[in-house]
């Protein structure tokens, strides 16, 4: 078992991607099998960037059971989802000028996540969305 | 991957530049010497430069090896073509070659044009153009989410041997790679990790390029090269294309690489990237400097020499790409006991990463106490912190 939690911080775009990068370092160094590691590193990358462009960051974490199953925890702080549904509509976005400017927002984000990963659950409210993730190691 | 380079000092200065300059960590000083691990090294050259001493050289094989055969072939890359100015030169520098003491020199720019235009063609996904041999390696070694990007092509040395092969086949023939720096001598070696190979003797430029200008001189004589696979050995020369990808130095290779694995470049079609600075132009076995050869190369530009490529599609193709072996793997649940045993010993070291200890840092050193090589106390900033 090995759990690592990680923080983002709110509207970092310098240091996006950050904590993706060091969990797919992590995920190789343990010997992780590569198609798993690149379903992880596209779904970790959008969850990470949400939560610096559309919520207030929070926190990230990381484990690994026995059994070889992959969890990812994105809990943010942010104003929630208003609409689910829409949220998850393939080109739809609620990206502000600057985000989409740094090349951000293109409405594929959670679109993605849930297709990359094995399991996803999204829970949601004005106090915040955490989106769990479980992949499964071959 | 088989490591090429070579220490060769009695004694080693211990400034530990090498071991901090690898980005393998395949180095490591054991008794005054540094010890190259031969497996993880990807051959990037970037010890050579390091070392202030010049105690790490690169192996490659002399030209007293002409001898042994009865016709001799030389393989001259695209990147020593562009660093001759005008098109006579060029002639020039092909009858200088022939003058060493090889029957035939050949340009390997047709081949390395015509595989270009088939990466071109490529519509489907991201790929990787498969060219460069440390390209190669560190997408096996450090992004093997990539590997199935790399393009299926073999090496351009390597096709242009089999073609000769089939056309002197009756003949003791001796085909010599001049190579542009380390990956490429390992290449020539050991393609593609393998233990077969179509080249026989892989040469440094360097170290021919003293007798190579002595004998540089007027000559009537032809040459035939393709100015498109010339101009490939240099990314700053190729036509600019909005679903290609160009990248020349290593720092900025490897984070394309990182982006491509995080699904980011998927709208291009082609990564192209050389990791060495001007592309193959400034390999560290080319004799000259980037910048003067890339204008060179522009003034040969304007001579339009295109022929098609020959050599049918399946000749092109690399049938000998050995897969990582996943035979002997430890299960998951192994794997991560090593893990967590590792990050346990690593929390215990300083974190420094100082390399005094002759590895390439806590993380290495953390390693090699889990799988007992060293102990705790082969840390000298601990053992002198326990002593106050």
């Amino acid at each position: 078992m090995l759990t690592k939690k990680y923080l983002v911080k709110e509207k970092d775009y310098v240091n996006a991607g950050k904590v993706s990068s060091l969990i797919k370092k992590e995920l190789k160094t343990i010997g992780v099998d590569e198609s798993v590691i690149r379903k992880i590193a596209i779904a970790s990358y959008e969850a990470e960037i949400n939560m610096i462009i559309h919520a207030n960051g929070g926190e990230i974490i990381f484990s690994i059971d026995d059994e070889g199953v992959i969890t990812l925890v994105f809990a943010d702080t942010g104003p929630g989802i208003p609409n689910i549904e829409l949220a998850m509509t393939p080109g739809w976005s609620t990206a502000s000028d600057d985000a989409r400017q740094m090349g951000f927002g293109a409405g594929m984000g959670l679109v993605n996540i849930k297709r990359y990963s094995d399991t996803f659950d999204l829970k949601t409210s004005q106090e915040g969305t955490t989106i769990t993730l479980g992949f499964k190691v071959i | 991957m088989k490591s090429v380079i070579k220490y060769t000092l009695d004694k080693c200065h211990k400034c530990m530049k090498c071991i901090q300059a690898c980005p393998s960590h395949a180095l490591s000083m054991k008794e005054n010497r540094i010890v190259i691990n031969t497996t993880e090294c990807i051959n990037c050259g970037k010890c050579i430069k390091a070392c202030v001493n010049q105690g790490l050289t690169a192996i490659a094989s002399s030209l007293d090896h002409l001898k042994d055969y009865d016709y001799t072939v030389c393989l001259v890359p695209s990147s020593l073509v562009a660093h001759a100015d005008v098109k006579h030169s060029v002639a020039s520098l092909f009858a200088a070659l022939k003058k060493l003491g090889f029957d035939e020199a050949i340009s390997l720019s047709y081949v390395e044009s015509g595989l270009y235009q088939k990466e071109r063609k490529n519509k489907d996904s991201l790929m990787i153009s498969s060219f460069c041999p440390l390209v190669n390696n560190l997408v096996k070694k450090k992004f093997p989410a990539l590997a199935d990007s790399l393009l299926p092509y073999d090496y351009p040395s390597e096709i242009m041997a089999k073609e000769l092969r089939k056309k002197y086949k009756d003949i003791n023939l001796g085909i010599f790679n001049l190579c542009e720096c380390e990956a490429k001598l390992e290449l020539a070696k050991y393609p593609h990790n393998n233990m077969e190979y179509e080249v026989d003797h892989a040469i440094s430029i360097v170290d021919i390029f003293p007798k190579i200008s002595s004998n540089l001189m007027e000559t009537n004589e032809d040459v035939d090269f393709d100015i498109n696979g010339l101009l490939l050995t240099c990314p700053r020369a190729i036509k600019r294309n909005d679903d290609i990808l160009l990248e020349n130095s290593y720092d900025t290779v490897t984070n394309v690489l990182d982006m491509a694995e995080f699904g980011l470049l998927d709208d291009f079609k082609l990564l192209r990237l050389y990791p060495c600075f001007s592309g193959c132009l400034g390999g560290s076995l080319v004799w000259g400097n980037g910048y003067v050869a890339k204008r060179n190369l522009m003034r040969l530009r304007d001579f339009n020499h295109e022929i098609e490529i020959q050599i049918p599609e399946e000749e092109l193709l690399n049938k000998r790409m050995v897969d990582n072996d996943k035979a002997g793997e430890k299960s998951f649940k192994e794997k991560l006991e090593h893990f967590n045993l590792v990050n346990n010993i690593f929390e215990k070291l300083p974190g420094y990463d100082c390399t005094a200890c002759g590895l390439g840092g806590c993380r290495i050193m953390a390693e090699e106490i889990a799988k007992g090589n060293r102990k705790l106390e082969d840390c000298k900033i601990l053992v002198k912190e326990n002593k106050q």
